[in-house]
């Protein structure tokens, strides 16, 4: 018994490793001397227009420049950078119940689903590039969300210098925009959840006495738990990774009241050219995503196992 | 039945309110690519002040060699997505239903790939592809797209299978069913509705890409649309109008894939439901 | 409902494979290798250059048979990272465009020195403007700079004055204002160069008064537009040679009562409420677009910026410009803009096609080549053109209002060039706290001096 046990372990072990090979070859293919050599350049010196074979051994040199003050400018910029990611961070607890709220909204009417359904993810489908800059109409001084606040005679809320222009409105306007685009992918994540939800559970669940909260502890949550970790951490990832709206919109700026360390990361690899420390800031925030997901994991995982 | 649609009526009060803040930006968009160049950034009417310029999509279309790029861009996406379903449905079951030394860590491996800073290891992919031979080819765009969505989808995957039943594995495996067989009649079949869904996410991001081909490709006759927008953006300052012509002109292609796609994607999604 | 396809993993295998080779045979596409002419490539990022490179490159190719095949990658950022990787990878185009300067775009040596074949050959070198040819000449204050920087590598460090690494393609200047002179005579003004900054101030006052419209607009956004084309001449016009050097060199600061108007003139403006609202946010081209648009009294840009105020709609003949105003109290009130290089053609060294490369590139920069490349791209030319019928209208005005001879201030652009270095960065925040109001120049000016300090220390180090 025991014998044929061990051995039908190992051929499931096999079988195992058989279907994860593909997966891993093409990473040993494509990405890891992609990321081994990016790792390495961030303890080198790299200067503008040189090549990658003139870089020079530069210790932790880069991590100290924007970590620990070696570099006093830069490691301001860092700081605020990181502050600013940090806010994006918290609208993404914003954005997951409002992606829940509409997936189950959206399940509760009858008539008129699809089409809901097919506009709600148009903010997804639409090119991202294209739609940042309508936004950026809409914030400008004499944009659209000024006329409105000006017609409807709320006038002290006008921002003079546009909504991406006064040091105050800029980082809310963006992470408006920012939610606005996030929720379709996690409200479809969540609609298809609770799709799957047979609904004899409920009237099962009924017939033995539960009560709401019973039924969506007992029944929805079990669904809802997965999906609720993805959507947190592909908010988290986007959030600390956030990007092409901030470049596209602001470039971080006005005064780097939007500056977020992925802007940061880029300006210093290719308008400065410093391969080095770009390379060690990113992989400072991978880290740092690293352990926040690993820790909501850690929270969120699942306790019958 | 009456009362339960009077109560709806908020509902569908809220889901309208969001459905215009979703649909204004592409309102925004048609506008614009009708107006006069000058009308577009001056006048924040939804409208064009007069004359509508349809004749700026004759222009873009004759310009573009729209349906060249189509293919192209048909081309990369067809078969990302296709790598991304084989490759990650095989790895996300192995990591969900089977027991073998280092799966654990190998999924995190995998998970923690998320995080990898995308822009700065642009240069480094330059120089790995460019010694796999791979630089300025639609599969140095393919390869990477696929391995660049291996955390998601393998994250995706591994959930889902773990939804479905282990009595329904263990049966089979008891009836002498081979490990592969088990997942492609039973499982694959079953996770339709996370095909589906990642099919959908790693559409857009592959249609849509735009930093990956423009280092990685030269000849323009590889390019895919969002480059070909871009060759749009030339002259002295910005053609706000052509721009968005373009773009719409790549939009919607992907507007009517999705309308397509929603039927499969609630098929797959009911008889995931069923597990009889 | 089981499908009756047997998905066996071994087709999944053998369908990715096919679908890989597929995919890899679909780039076989143009290499025409059968033909015996020689086909040049050529990388540049500036679209709308692109009519005049290939306007040359037709007139090469009838008279050489050589091909040019041009192309062009955008944004900037893209064909920085691009030419980068190739570099790094060897596997570079024949020639390409870079952004001019001393050993801009040479990759350690990967480009084509061209000091020697400029040697070899009197005419063309005698052909180009001194100051475009200046501009991308490495000078002992590059090798200074060079030399202080951990990150330059030793290739940099190892370079001597005088190499020149890529030739000037075409020249423009900055510190050029444009006034609507439609709004000035409205507001019962001449239309006409200010004397002074203080005269420049009070015609946007008076403006101001009668139709509301602000004195000012500039893309507050764009790091170095300010300090690189308005500021930094202002400050040598005013204190001269020495101090500015100094000033550049953090041994003056800018609280000092001397250098304090590099951020009080941007504190007046914004209180008298002569910056256009939203400047701050504005890019280049959407702040000349609000000008051309009357929005704004004033412009600060550079030569290149008349061609964007035509083709955005404004008439030229209320277009007026002139150099920036220089304080009443200035020390060389008169200071010429010299034009200086944008962009340098760089060669690659040891290409398969470098002699014909380099052809090109002398064809491109003769007088005849910068007559086609100029009318087809709109951009002034680098070399002396001396029969300026030839160029279509605007250019000719344009390249008669600039000074070719060569002065202090072309010949020492590695000091006005630091004005790009992190702590004016800093600089640059701040001036847009300021403009916003939400500092006074006091603060920034001691906010600056306090990083310049620590960017000192670092380079001391």
């Amino acid at each position: 018994m025991k014998n044929s046990f061990s051995a039908m372990a190992r051929r499931e072990a096999a079988a195992g490793y058989l279907l994860v090979a593909p997966a891993i070859l093409l990473f040993l293919l494509i990405g890891l001397f992609t990321v081994l050599f990016s790792i390495g350049l961030s303890f080198y010196h790299l200067g503008q227009g040189s090549l990658i074979t003139s870089a020079k051994f530069a210790g932790l040199d880069n991590f100290q420049n924007f970590l620990f003050g070696r570099d006093l400018n830069l490691s301001r910029a860092f700081k605020q950078a990181l502050v600013n990611n940090l806010w994006v961070l918290l609208s993404t607890l914003v954005v997951i119940p409002i992606a829940l709220a509409i997936a189950v909204m959206l399940q509760r009417i009858s008539k008129g689903i699809r089409l809901y359904r097919t506009v709600f993810l148009l903010p997804m489908v639409t090119s991202s590039v294209a739609i940042y800059y309508v936004w950026q109409g809409i914030y400008e001084p004499e944009g659209t969300l000024n006329k409105l606040l000006a017609a409807i005679g709320l006038d002290s809320l006008i921002a003079v210098n546009g909504w991406l222009g006064e040091l105050h409105t800029a980082l809310p306007a963006l992470i408006v925009t920012v939610i606005w685009g996030s929720v379709p992918g996690m409200m479809i994540l969540y609609f298809a959840g609770l799709q799957t939800v047979d609904p004899h559970l409920y009237e099962a669940a009924e017939m033995d006495g539960a009560g709401a909260w019973q039924k969506i502890y007992r029944i929805t949550w079990p669904i809802l738990r997965p999906i609720t970790v993805i959507c947190l951490i592909m908010g988290m990832n986007g959030a600390l990774q956030i990007f092409d709206p901030v470049w596209i919109m602001t470039k971080g700026g006005p005064a780097n009241a939007t500056e977020v360390v992925n802007v940061l990361v880029y300006q210093q690899a290719f308008v400065n050219g410093d391969m080095g420390v770009a390379n060690a800031m990113g992989w400072s925030i991978f880290v740092l995503t690293f352990v926040l997901s690993l820790i909501s994991l850690r929270i969120l995982r699942d306790k019958s196992e | 039945m009456k009362p339960s649609a009077i109560r709806k009526i908020p509902l569908y009060a809220v889901l309208t309110v969001w459905g215009a803040l979703c649909l204004y930006p592409l309102l925004w968009m048609i506008g614009a690519s009708l107006k006069d160049p000058m009308d577009v950034m001056s006048s924040y009417s939804l409208l064009p002040n007069g004359v509508w310029h349809w004749d700026t999509y004759v222009d873009v279309w004759n310009k573009m060699k729209f349906f060249h790029y189509f293919l192209n861009s048909v081309n990369v996406t067809f078969f990302t997505i296709l790598g991304i379903n084989v490759l990650f449905t095989m790895a996300g079951f192995a990591f969900a239903k089977l027991r073998f030394p280092g799966s654990n860590m190998l999924f995190l491996g995998f998970l923690g790939m998320m995080f990898v800073p995308g822009i700065t290891v642009m240069v480094p992919l330059y120089l790995t592809e460019h010694s796999l031979g791979l630089l300025n080819t639609h599969l140095g765009l393919i390869l990477p797209m696929v391995n660049g969505s291996a955390p998601m989808a393998l994250f995706l995957f591994r959930n889902y299978f773990r939804t479905i039943p282990h009595e329904l594995y263990e049966t089979a495996k008891l009836e002498g069913a081979g490990i592969l067989r088990i997942l492609y009649r039973i499982y694959i079949p079953l996770a339709i509705p996370a095909i589906a869904t990642i099919t959908i996410m790693n559409f857009l991001g592959s249609w849509n890409s735009l930093v990956l081909p423009m280092v990685l490709l030269n000849s323009q006759h590889l390019y895919t649309l969002p480059l070909a927008v871009m060759l749009l953006d030339t002259g002295v300052f910005r053609q706000w109008n052509v721009l968005m012509a373009g773009s719409l002109i790549t939009i919607v292609p992907v507007i009517l894939c999705f309308f397509l796609l929603q039927k499969y994607f609630i098929q797959g999604l009911t008889s995931g439901a069923i597990k009889s | 409902m089981r499908g009756k396809h047997k998905w066996s993993p071994v087709w999944m295998l053998v369908l990715t494979m096919a679908v890989i080779l597929t995919a890899c045979g679909g780039n076989n596409g143009d290499s025409s290798t059968g033909s015996s002419d020689v086909k040049l490539t050529m990388w540049h990022w500036k679209v709308a250059f692109d009519p005049g490179f290939k306007a040359v490159a037709d007139a090469f190719k009838a008279k050489t048979g050589i091909t040019v095949v041009t192309q062009a990658f955008t944004p900037d950022d893209a064909y920085r990272q691009k030419l980068t990787g190739a570099a790094s990878a060897g596997d570079m185009p024949d020639l390409y465009a870079y952004w001019a300067g001393p050993l801009e775009g040479a990759f350690d040596g990967k480009a084509l020195e061209m000091g020697p074949e400029l040697e070899k050959d009197a005419e063309w070198k005698n052909g180009f403007l001194p100051s475009a040819l200046q501009g991308v000449t490495v000078s002992q204050a590059n090798l200074d700079t060079w030399a202080a920087d951990e990150k330059s590598s030793d290739w940099k460090k190892e370079r001597k004055v005088g190499q020149i690494y890529g030739v000037p393609l075409d020249v423009g200047a900055f510190y050029t204002i444009y006034g609507n002179a439609k709004l000035l005579k409205e507001a019962g003004l001449e239309a006409k160069a200010p004397a002074t900054i203080e005269d420049w101030i009070d015609t946007m006052n008076k403006v101001k008064e009668k139709s509301d419209v602000p004195g000012l607009v500039f893309s507050a956004k764009t790091f170095t537009l300010y300090e690189n084309w308005f500021m930094n001449f202002v400050d040598y016009m005013k204190n001269g040679e020495e101090s500015f050097t100094n000033f550049m060199n953090h041994d003056e600061k800018l609280s000092d009562p001397n250098h304090i108007h590099a951020i009080k003139i941007i504190e007046d403006l914004a209180k008298s409420g002569n910056i256009l609202p939203g400047s701050v946010s504005l890019d280049i081209d959407p702040a000349d677009q609000a000008f051309a648009q009357g929005k704004a009294t004033y412009d600060i840009g550079g030569t290149f910026t008349y061609a964007s105020l035509v083709a955005m709609g404004m008439n030229p003949d209320d277009i007026i410009s002139f150099r920036v105003p220089a304080y009443a109290d200035s020390k060389v009130p008169d200071a010429k803009v010299t034009p200086f290089p944008l962009v340098q053609m760089v060669v690659t060294q040891g290409g398969k096609h470098q002699k014909e490369a380099l052809e090109f590139v002398k064809y491109l920069t003769s007088e005849e080549g910068q007559i086609l490349y100029a009318n087809g791209a709109f951009d002034l030319p680098a070399v002396k053109i001396n029969d300026t019928s030839k160029l279509n209208g605007s250019l000719q005005a344009m390249a008669g209002s600039l000074s070719s001879e060569s002065n202090w201030w072309s010949e020492n652009s590695a000091i006005s060039g630091k004005i790009g270095q992190p702590e004016w960065q800093t600089f640059h925040a701040d001036m847009q706290k300021v403009i916003l109001g939400n500092m006074t120049a006091a603060e920034a000016a001691e906010d600056f001096d306090k990083a310049a300090a620590a960017e000192k220390a670092k380079a001391q180090k």
